[in-house]
């Protein structure tokens, strides 16, 4: 297994864990009938769908999808790399920030949601643009 | 790699990186509180993620690596296949033309939008079942 994938899916088992101890505070929360500050349930969801699930199909897709070249898996090795900086910064940042700026909304806080909306997205076009030429028949 | 999952996983990363983008436009107004009419985007950013990226990627990956039925009948039916593509992209395509819908025709017609889209998303479900069904079976080599 590429070491990129294994960073991918160590991160992603973490985000796992994370999201699910948060989801079950909140379904206890629930539960008991205690009042649970609703900015966290976007953070719970995108912890397990982007940290978790999203990160676990990149990580699989670059080490199971036909190789770019014979001996060169990625066709841009650091572009694959800065998908998984970008992704984690952003998804990081969000889930440190959207809770803090919805208690305590401050207009410098808000750029940082907007530096992580960036940094998601970014990773999301890199990681398609990474993977798009393996995404092929046998024998091109 | 066959090429219905070719189909399935590059129309899986259109639409995953399409899907982010209206996420990221969303999150942008929660930062800013400005653009509210960035939220008319939710239904297609989570659509687009769930449904578009995450469910068409799964479906192309399980085409191509599930086994492959015996005696010359390669994949089975995959006519079956080809239509739940069919099905599914329209659906995809329906749900987020439905803002653009609601404001050039109005609310009934953007609900038509959503039925049909539900309808050929189910559609899609049932028939890629079909065909995998058969598949989900101990491989020839492996012992039981």
């Amino acid at each position: 297994m590429p070491l990129l994938t294994r960073y991918f899916l160590k991160t992603a088992i973490l985000y796992f864990v994370a999201s699910s101890c948060l989801g079950g505070y909140l379904l206890i929360a629930v539960g008991l009938q205690r009042s649970v500050p609703l900015v966290l349930q976007p953070v719970y969801w995108h912890m397990l769908l982007v940290g978790w699930l999203m990160q676990l199909i990149f990580g699989v897709a670059y080490w199971m999808f036909p190789p770019f070249a014979k001996g060169q898996p990625h066709r841009r090795p650091a572009l694959a790399w800065l998908t998984y900086a970008a992704l984690n910064v952003g998804l990081l940042l969000r889930v440190i920030v959207e809770p803090w700026h919805g208690v305590r909304p401050q207009p410098g806080l808000g750029w940082l949601l907007v530096g992580s909306a960036v940094l998601q997205v970014a990773a999301g076009w890199m990681f398609v643009i990474t993977i798009w030429s393996r995404v092929r028949g046998r024998g091109r | 790699m066959p090429r219905l999952s070719r189909f399935f996983l590059r129309g899986g990363f259109i639409c995953l990186a399409v899907g982010m983008l209206a996420g990221g436009l969303i999150l942008v107004q929660k930062g800013t509180g400005r653009f509210p009419f960035f939220w008319v985007l939710l239904p297609a950013h989570i659509y687009l993620v769930l449904v578009g990226g995450v469910t068409q990627c799964a479906l192309g990956v399980s085409y191509w690596i599930l086994p492959r039925l015996g005696a010359g009948q390669g994949r089975g039916n995959t006519a079956l296949a080809w239509s739940s593509y069919w099905a599914l992209n329209t659906a995809i395509l329906l749900v987020t033309l439905h803002p653009a819908t609601e404001i050039a025709l109005g609310a009934p017609a953007a609900g038509v939008t959503f039925v049909c889209g539900g309808v050929l998303q189910g559609v899609a479900a049932v028939v890629f079942a079909l065909h995998a069904w058969p598949r989900i079976r101990p491989s020839q080599a492996s012992p039981r």
